[in-house]
């Protein structure tokens, strides 16, 4: 099947899918009715940050400007504070603005984020995450090489991508800079959670693989995760 | 460095299930006290 046939397939499974099926179960439609716009939230978009200048917004900080929240990975931050908690608007750990480190968080903790009376007394319920972020550096950066090596491939031989690999590419980008617009967007730090790229997991599993694979192949887990990302890679 | 590898994804993996373990005790708890 040639390239322009799988996109003629997927965009109208994809048309079909979003027009015919999920506006009635995903409650699109109703959204739309009730409030004029399918994509409303409990929340009302916030002005636009600045890139480098801090600037105000009715909700909890969040970006404060773009460089901050975007261009910024705070892992003494976690380090420091393992536990978010709801602090009031002026007093908050300084990872709270950066858009990366609070999807790190939340991704690697359970108890990142609770509420109030929900708090840890124990040193052993902080201290666990404190180490958890930091073992889990490891992880990441085999999902950071890996996306590296998926996108110097493609910019170096466009043309040897094949059509499942643009979808998977497609799928991460999006899902990445689905995250960005909604935390440009709100700006409050609640909207900066890892569950929104949650439905492209997948397209975040198999850089992780390819790169997991070439660096060990004796994990079971990474084994097994390998052994899918090379069927995929051979159909 | 494959089996660094290999004891830092097992790390990780223990360290989640913990994480959860943790937050089990303290549900049960929480609903042994309610």
């Amino acid at each position: 099947m040639t390239v322009l046939r799988y996109a003629i397939v997927f965009v109208v499974a994809l048309l079909s899918w979003f027009t015919i099926i999920a506006p009635k179960p995903g409650a699109y439609w109703e959204q739309y009715r009730r409030y004029g716009s399918p994509f409303a939230t409990n929340r009302l978009p916030e002005p636009f940050p600045r890139l480098f200048e801090h600037t105000m917004f009715t909700g909890d900080p969040g970006v404060r400007s773009i460089a901050e929240s975007l261009f910024t990975f705070r892992i003494i931050g976690l380090l420091e504070d393992p536990i978010l908690l709801d602090h009031d608007r002026d007093h908050f750990p300084l990872h709270r603005t950066s858009l990366w480190s609070q999807l790190y968080g939340r991704l690697n903790s359970i108890r990142f984020e609770h509420l109030p009376s929900w708090r840890p007394h124990s040193a052993l319920v902080t201290n666990l995450p404190r180490l958890t972020f930091l073992v889990a550096l490891f992880p990441m950066a085999l999902l950071l090489l890996g996306a590296w090596r998926a996108t110097t491939r493609v910019i170096a031989d466009v043309g040897r991508v094949r059509p499942h690999e643009w979808l998977i590419a497609v799928s991460a980008a999006g899902y990445v800079a689905f995250l960005i617009a909604l935390a440009l967007r709100y700006r409050d730090y609640s909207f900066f959670k890892p569950i929104h790229a949650f439905a492209g997991l997948l397209a975040f599993l198999l850089p992780f693989g390819a790169h997991a694979t070439a660096f060990t192949r004796r994990s079971i887990a990474v084994r097994a995760c390998g052994a899918w990302e090379t069927s995929c890679w051979a159909r | 460095m494959r089996r660094m590898g290999d004891v830092l994804l097992g790390a990780v993996i223990v360290l989640y299930a913990l994480d959860c373990t943790l937050l089990a005790v303290q549900l049960f708890a929480s609903c042994r006290s309610a």
